[in-house]
């Protein structure tokens, strides 16, 4: 009993600690470590808003192994520089509900920072966003996508994705006389 | 079920958002996740499973709820919320009328659910309590059941459902769509609505759940006996989750996102999906596709349905495809039920009072699918300046009015703003819209929006030149023409548009917000509700 009493004081000081440092350390999926704001990470970031909240932050960096480090170094340039211009996520996520939130035009610097990504870094980017609960850079990179999206044919959709017609012959044939329009290309 | 109505068939399911089911074999797969074969009558059995799930009593009764449920009724604490009450209150006064028209049925499906007259049910329910000794158990609870077997269930699907009677493709799946085709593999293994799904490894990081560490989803659909399409593996170089990429493909516009289906096979199936459906549908307004006629006739003829005039091929095919459908032997509503009422038009799906007898009926959303595009612009011409007179307490007031500000929307769109004299005892007119023909100086007539807010009037402009006036209780009506009246005989919600009628038994409908106005068919009904697709992209390719 008084070795978990000892315990949960020894955590209590741990958090403690970590509240009263003004970063987090987060480690990529290959090993490789990044510093944040704790205020950008919890403000952008539902999840890292979270465990700061939940004292679950690692001093050594936190384990993101679904993050690679140019993803994440994406992140938290994003997180450093721009963290002032953006309302809490948390605000925006007790605010409007997923279902219903309209869509927000990205604003010029969010234009200008996935603008300079590569088509694998913005992909990553996507996918980081995703997982770590960032609404809106999630926002401004699938709005990217999107765009590069809009007006092409399924062919050049493929080419964007990087992906195969898994479609069969016979079946490509039904959708190419159900929806020929969608095939302007031809 | 006891309600004595007979199941619908796939393209219909209960109304309200509330599904009575029975479970007759049910396993607990693993925790949170039950994988089940269901009844919803004689004929009809369902395979899916449920993941956030939640058993709850009730007095002598015990519900399984699903989705929205549990919020629900930590709000609320009642079990159920008549059907009625989930009509959307935009409806207006039509809403009140509807609720009493529909809690007869709605008592009918509770009573569905009353225990004690199913011995079985009584002794699946004696083993749950033997077993779990809670009163409520849900996933933090940490209840679990090795097996149930015979439980009567009460599903109440996401929340929107709750509050509104059309939305049923988006949360919990327990296959019984309302889609007039079989559903497909991808839509049975589909779970409640948001972000958290059946998901490539992220469910964990988004706050959901897993089912467990060593079974995914996907694993129990194949138990369950279900296809499922693989995952973001097909995709080579993107390894993005279904997430993600509904996230983007949500932010495509129609054609764009029909365009992206036919590019893959796994996108296609990520667009069908019900969650993204209902994410798409709250983002993307539908297109109206034409309307239903409400006649004094008997059943199907009593609803005819007129496809808008005007519209590009595909919507015009798509508008076909829902008379077809509405008529034909095997899809009309009389296939289902001999008897029923059409209550509402909401999201491309219709609201039925729908029976094997008169005094058998219940609520039923039915679901004809359809195709989308764009109308064509009319152009009308305006006057600067009117004359009118205002009634208020039967009494008649002259008002003159001139247009202050002109838009241009694609029409000329002019506005103008009074304020209302003080009339005897009459100082305040409560918030309301209306809408008047009136005649402008020299030239015809003109249609008019009313909004009137206090002593407020705003006046959008938007008619043809040659409709004459109308005359009727509330409305301002600076003359009369019974010859030549118009009437407002219909709305529609998501597009802003209300539907007048005039003496030539024209229909044209008129964009509240824009006063954009078009002809769009004709009919004697002094009633209509419209029809509009809710997502007429993805409609299509299911």
């Amino acid at each position: 009993m008084e070795v978990d009493k000892g315990k949960g004081e020894a955590e209590e000081t741990r958090k403690v600690a970590e509240a009263d440092r003004d970063t987090v350390t987060l480690k990529s999926s290959d090993g490789k470590l990044f510093e944040v704001s704790k205020e950008a990470a919890a403000r952008l970031s539902t999840v890292l808003a979270g465990m700061i909240a939940g004292g679950s932050i690692d001093d050594n960096g936190t384990d993101l192994k679904q993050i690679g480090s140019e993803a994440l170094e994406n992140v938290v340039d994003y997180c450093n520089k721009h963290a002032n211009s953006i309302p809490s996520a948390a605000l925006i996520s007790s605010s409007i509900s997923f279902n219903t939130a309209p869509f927000k035009e990205p604003e010029e610097w969010e234009r200008k920072f996935v603008d300079r990504l590569s088509h694998d870094a913005l992909f990553d980017l996507v996918e980081a966003a995703n997982f770590l609960g960032m609404e809106r850079l999630l926002d401004v990179t699938c709005h990217k996508i999107s765009e590069m999206m809009k007006g092409k044919s399924p062919d050049q959709i493929r080419e964007v994705f990087n992906i195969k017609n898994d479609y069969t012959k016979e079946e490509l044939e039904e959708i190419r006389q159900e929806l020929a329009w969608a095939f302007y290309d031809d | 079920m006891d309600s004595g109505v007979q199941a619908p068939a796939d393209g219909v399911s209960t109304a309200g958002g509330f599904t009575a089911y029975t479970i007759v074999s049910g396993r607990l797969s693993s925790p949170g996740c039950i994988i089940f074969v269901c009844c919803s009558s004689v004929a009809k059995i369902s395979v899916g499973f449920l993941r956030s799930w939640r058993l709850t009593k009730y007095s002598s009764s015990w519900f399984l709820e699903a989705g929205g449920g549990k919020k629900m009724i930590q709000d609320g604490g009642t079990k159920a919320t008549p059907a009625g009450a989930a009509t959307s209150p935009s409806h207006g006064k039509d809403s009140s009328e509807r609720n009493t028209m529909m809690l007869p049925a709605c008592a009918g499906v509770l009573t569905a659910h009353s225990p004690g007259k199913d011995s079985s049910c009584e002794r699946s329910l004696t083993n749950l309590d033997a077993k779990a000794k809670h009163s409520s158990c849900d996933w933090e609870g940490g209840c679990q059941h090795d097996s149930f077997t015979f439980l009567r269930i009460f599903l109440q699907l996401t929340d929107d459902y709750s509050r509104s009677w059309e939305s049923d493709d988006g949360g919990s799946r327990v296959s019984f769509l309302p889609s007039l085709k079989a559903p497909s593999a991808c839509d049975d293994y589909e779970l409640p609505a948001g972000k958290h799904q059946c998901m490539d490894g992220n469910l964990a990081q988004q706050g959901g759940v897993r089912p467990n560490d060593d079974e995914s989803c996907d694993d129990l659909c194949h138990k369950a006996g279900l296809e499922v399409p693989s995952v973001s593996r097909r995709i080579s170089f993107p390894n993005l989750n279904k997430d993600a990429l509904m996230e983007i493909f949500s932010r495509l516009d129609h054609d764009d996102l029909l365009r992206t289906a036919t590019a893959s096979r796994f996108f296609r199936n990520i667009i069908i999906l019900p969650d993204f459906r209902h994410h798409y549908r709250a983002t993307h307004k539908g297109t109206m596709l034409g309307f239903f006629v409400k006649l004094k006739a008997r059943d199907l003829e009593k609803y005819p349905y007129v496809g808008c005039d005007g519209l590009s091929a595909p919507l015009s095919q798509a508008s076909s495809s829902v008379s077809d459908l509405w008529t034909s032997e095997n899809t009309r509503p009389n296939s289902h039920w001999p008897y029923f009422e059409l209550l509402d038009s909401r999201d491309g799906k219709l609201l039925l009072f729908a029976g094997n007898s008169r005094r058998e009926q219940d609520m039923f959303v039915f679901y004809p699918h359809a195709r989308y595009s764009r109308s064509p612009k009319a152009i009308f011409k305006l006057s600067s300046h009117v004359d009118l007179s205002i009634y208020i307490n039967k009494g008649q007031f002259p008002l003159n009015l001139f247009f202050i500000r002109s838009l241009n929307l694609g029409l000329t769109f002019c506005l103008a703003t009074i304020e209302l004299p003080e009339i005897g005892d009459t100082r305040k007119i409560t918030s309301r819209m209306s809408h008047i023909l009136c005649r402008g100086p020299g030239e015809g007539s003109q249609l008019f929006l009313v909004a009137v807010s206090g002593r407020n009037i705003c006046m959008y402009t938007y008619s043809k030149p040659s409709m004459s006036w109308e005359k009727k209780s509330n409305w301002l009506a600076p003359g009369c023409s019974k010859d030549k009246a118009v009437k407002v005989i219909g709305t529609s919600e998501s597009e802003d548009l209300i539907l007048v009628k005039t003496s030539t038994q024209d229909v044209v409908s008129i964009k509240m917000e824009t006063g954009l106005a078009k002809l769009v068919g004709s009919c004697e009904s002094d009633e209509v509700l419209v029809y509009e697709q809710e997502c007429p992209a993805i409609s299509q390719m299911l």
